[in-house]
C-alpha cells in the first residue's frame, strides 16, 4: 500500500473512532419509524384537525380561507369530479397540458415523513393587508429527544413551568412539555419575495405570549387562547398533509415564456391561508370566495400527469365550496390578469374534460369561448398538438448522458448533457447542452438554464435555449420546452420549439442517464 | 411478520458501526444521524416482510446509497461543500499547522462525494474493489478509477502530487 494510502487509512480511522453516536440518534429512529406508522392513520387524524380548526379559524375570522372550508364539505367525497375550464385566455396561449380525471388515487403530495404533527400559523397584518409577521406554533410528539432547534447554540429558559430554550436567532422558543410533546413557537417578520433577504426574529414577548396561552387539546396538538395583539389565525396544517387526491391539470403555454395552470385537487390538507406569509401575498376574492395570493406555495398541490410545478411566478389559491382546492399560477403576467383569469373559470362536464384530452381538440371549443390553439393529449409526455400553420414537426426518442459537477458561484451546479436524438424516419441528432443550475437554501429545489444545440449528419444545427426550471431536488425529472433560436444549414432561418418529456436516471454520483420522447415544431 | 424486538437488536448491533462510516463519508455528525435514521426506518419494513436476506450488507449498502444518490444529493452536497468543508484551497496553509490527520479530513472534503464512498469503504471499512463496487452497484473498473482519481485529487490538495506517483 503506498503512503498516502496508509495516511488515508489512519485518518479515516481516526474520524470514524471519534464519531460515537448520541442518542439524538435514537431519538431519530426512534421518531422515523413512528411516522411510518402514523401515515396509516393520515386521514382520521386529518378529520380530527380539520374539525377543531374549523372552530377555531371561524373565530378568528380566516375560517373563509383554511382548512375550515373543508369542515364542512369532504372534498370531491360523493359529488362528481370538479372540471374547471378558462374562459378566455390570452392571445397566443397554447394549451401544452391537460390530465387528470378526478378518480380518487394515492395522494400525489410530497411525503412529509419527517414533518411535525401539526402547525398553526398566526400572521399580524400591516395595514395595506399583506403580511408583517408570522408565528408558527408547531407540535410533535416525537419526544425529546428530537431537538427543534438544530445544533446551533440557545439560552436555557423555562416555558409554561418547563425547561425550554431560545433559540441564538431568538426566532425559536422550545421546549417539551411534560406529556413529551415538543413545541416550539417560530416567530419572524414576513418572508422576504427576495429568497435571498433575511428575516428578523420577533420580540421574545411575542413568542412567550403565544405559549403562555397555548392550550392542549384532548386528541392532540393546541388551541391559542389569547394571541397577542394584532395576530389573526392562518390556518393549521396536520402533519403528514395531503395535497389532494384526483388532480385534474391544465397548463397553457403562451409566448415569451408565459405559462398558467389551474390544478384542481379533492381532499387536500392545504390551507391556502398558509400562504400568507410573503411580505407580497395578501388576501383576494375569487368566486365568492377569499383566496391567497402568494408569490410561492407553502405547500404544492398533488399535480396530474406532471412531476413537478410548471409555474412558478404568482399563485392563486382557494378552496371551492364543495371542498376542492384550486390553484391558479401564471408565469409572466401581472396579478390583475391571474386573478381575472381566476374569476373566469368555467366548470365543464366530464365529456367535455376528457374530450379535451382525448380528442386533442381546442380548448376553445369548449364551453365558453375559451382558449383556441391546439389543444394537449398526454398526460407525460410532450405534446403532440397541431403544428402551427407553415410549421413542420419532427419527433422521436432521444437517450443521452448527462455529467455534472458541483462548480459553486454563479453556476452552482454545471451539467453537460450529450444526447442522441432519434427522429421517427431514423435520422439521429446530435444533442450537446450546457446548463447551470442553482439550489434554494431549502435544499428542496433545483434552478436551471442554459443553452444546447443539435447537430444534424449534414452539419445543419439548431441552436436552442433552455428554459428557466425549477425542480424539486429530488426529481426524476419533469417536461420541458427548448426554444430554437437559431439554425444553419438546411435550417437556416429555422424558429421553433421542441418538447422533451425528461426522465433521469441516476447512475453515480455525477452522472445522469436522460432519455425519453420529443417533438418539435419548427418553421419553416 | 418479525417483530420489532428484533429489529431493535439489529439497530443496536450497526448501529455505531454505519454512523461511523456515515461521517467518514459525508464529514458531518448531524447529516450521518439523519441519513442513518432515514436508513433504518426505510429497512425496517422491507426487514419485516422478509426481503432483507443479511442486515449489515444490506443497510450498509442502503446507507450508501441515502448519502450518494439521487438528485436530492446535489443539493445537499453542494451544501455541505461550502458549510462544512470550506474551500481546501484556503485552508491548507492552516492545516498544514495542526495534523496530518486534519490536514487529509480537510482534503477528503474536497472530494465528490463518490470519490468519498469509494474511499471509506476501501480505507475503512477495507473492502475490496469487488465488495466495493457491489456495496455502491458499480463496475470494479468503476471502483479502481474513482479510488485512482480520489487519490489524485488527495495529492493535489495536499500538495504532494509528485509524491507516491
Amino acid at each position: 500500500m503506498l503512503e498516502l494510502e496508509d495516511r488515508v487509512v489512519d485518518a479515516l480511522r481516526a474520524i470514524g473512532d471519534d464519531a460515537e453516536p448520541s442518542a439524538v440518534l435514537d431519538g431519530l429512529v426512534r421518531q422515523r419509524r413512528a411516522r411510518r406508522l402514523r401515515r396509516r392513520r393520515v386521514a382520521q387524524v386529518s378529520t380530527v384537525a380539520v374539525a377543531v380548526i374549523a372552530v377555531v379559524a371561524g373565530a378568528a375570522g380566516l375560517g373563509s380561507l383554511g382548512t375550515g372550508d373543508q369542515a364542512s364539505v369532504v372534498a370531491g367525497a360523493d359529488g362528481p369530479p370538479l372540471f374547471l375550464v378558462p374562459a378566455q385566455v390570452p392571445d397566443g396561449f397554447t394549451l401544452t397540458h391537460a390530465a387528470g380525471d378526478g378518480r380518487p388515487g394515492p395522494d400525489g403530495g410530497p411525503d412529509q415523513d419527517d414533518g411535525p404533527d401539526g402547525t398553526q400559523r398566526w400572521v399580524r397584518m400591516d395595514g395595506d393587508g399583506r403580511p408583517a409577521e408570522v408565528v408558527d406554533v408547531v407540535w410533535d410528539d416525537a419526544g425529546a429527544a428530537v431537538d427543534p432547534l438544530g445544533s446551533g447554540a440557545s439560552t436555557p429558559t423555562t416555558v409554561r413551568g418547563h425547561e425550554g430554550e431560545l433559540s441564538a436567532s431568538g426566532a425559536v422558543l422550545a421546549w417539551t412539555e411534560a406529556e413529551g410533546v415538543t413545541v416550539s413557537i417560530v416567530g419572524t417578520t414576513a418572508y422576504p419575495d427576495d429568497p435571498g433577504a433575511g428575516r428578523e426574529a420577533l420580540d421574545l414577548a411575542v413568542l412567550t405570549g403565544f405559549a403562555d396561552s397555548l392550550i392542549a387539546r384532548d386528541g392532540g396538538g393546541f388551541d391559542v387562547s389569547t394571541p397577542p395583539a394584532g395576530f389573526e389565525l392562518a390556518g393549521e396544517v396536520p402533519g403528514n398533509a395531503s395535497s389532494g387526491q384526483g388532480p385534474r391539470t391544465l397548463v397553457y403555454s403562451g409566448p415569451d415564456g408565459r405559462r398558467i395552470m389551474i390544478d384542481v385537487v379533492d381532499g387536500s390538507d392545504v390551507a391556502p391561508a398558509m400562504n400568507l406569509v410573503w411580505t407580497s401575498a395578501r388576501r383576494v376574492d375569487v368566486r365568492g370566495r377569499t383566496g391567497a395570493l402568494s408569490p410561492d406555495l407553502m405547500q404544492a398541490p398533488a399535480l396530474a400527469g406532471l412531476t413537478t410545478l410548471p409555474v412558478t411566478g404568482l399563485f392563486l389559491q382557494w378552496v371551492e365550496p364543495t371542498g376542492e382546492l384550486i390553484t391558479v399560477a401564471v408565469d409572466g403576467m401581472t396579478e390583475s390578469e391571474l386573478l381575472d383569469l381566476a374569476a373566469g373559470l368555467e366548470e365543464v362536464d366530464a365529456a367535455t374534460w376528457f374530450a379535451l384530452q382525448d380528442r386533442g381538440e381546442t380548448a376553445g371549443e369548449t364551453p365558453g369561448d375559451t382558449t383556441g390553439g391546439p389543444a394537449a393529449t398526454a398526460a407525460d409526455g410532450p405534446v403532440a398538438g397541431e403544428p402551427a400553420p407553415g410549421a413542420r414537426q419532427l419527433s422521436g426518442t432521444y437517450s443521452g448522458t448527462e455529467h455534472y459537477a458541483l462548480v459553486g458561484g454563479d453556476c452552482g451546479v454545471r451539467s453537460i448533457l450529450e444526447a442522441e436524438f432519434t427522429l421517427t424516419d431514423g435520422a439521429a441528432w446530435a444533442y450537446h447542452a450546457d446548463y447551470c443550475g442553482q439550489i434554494d437554501g431549502s435544499d428542496d429545489w433545483v434552478s436551471q438554464t442554459g443553452d444546447g444545440a443539435f447537430t444534424l449528419p449534414d452539419g445543419s444545427t439548431l441552436t436552442v435555449k433552455m428554459p428557466f426550471q425549477r425542480l424539486p431536488a429530488d426529481t426524476d425529472g419533469a417536461p420541458y420546452v427548448l426554444t430554437v433560436t437559431a439554425g444553419t444549414g438546411t435550417f437556416a432561418g429555422t424558429t421553433g420549439s421542441c418538447r422533451l418529456d425528461n426522465h433521469l436516471t441516476d447512475l453515480a454520483f455525477g452522472i445522469q442517464q436522460q432519455d425519453g420522447t420529443f417533438v418539435c415544431d419548427i418553421t419553416p | 411478520m418479525r417483530g420489532g424486538d428484533e429489529f431493535d437488536e439489529i439497530y443496536r448491533a450497526h448501529r455505531d458501526r454505519l454512523f461511523r462510516l456515515a461521517v467518514v463519508i459525508c464529514g458531518d455528525r448531524a447529516r450521518s444521524e439523519d441519513a442513518v435514521a432515514d436508513v433504518f426506518a426505510k429497512v425496517l419494513p422491507r426487514w419485516q416482510r422478509g426481503a432483507v436476506g443479511e442486515p449489515a450488507q444490506y443497510l450498509r449498502r442502503a446507507l450508501v446509497n441515502e448519502l450518494t444518490g439521487g438528485f436530492r444529493r446535489r443539493a445537499i452536497e453542494q451544501r455541505e461543500a461550502a458549510r462544512q468543508w470550506g474551500d481546501a484551497r484556503g485552508r491548507r496553509e492552516v492545516a498544514t499547522e495542526v495534523s496530518d490527520h486534519h490536514s487529509i479530513r480537510d482534503a477528503l472534503g474536497s472530494l465528490p462525494v463518490d470519490q468519498r464512498a469509494v474511499v471509506a469503504l476501501r480505507f475503512y471499512e477495507g473492502l475490496s474493489e469487488a465488495e466495493t463496487a457491489a456495496v455502491l452497484g458499480v463496475a470494479p473498473g468503476t471502483v479502481k478509477s474513482r479510488t485512482h482519481r480520489a487519490l489524485a485529487r488527495l495529492r493535489q490538495v495536499l500538495g504532494e502530487e509528485n509524491v507516491n506517483a
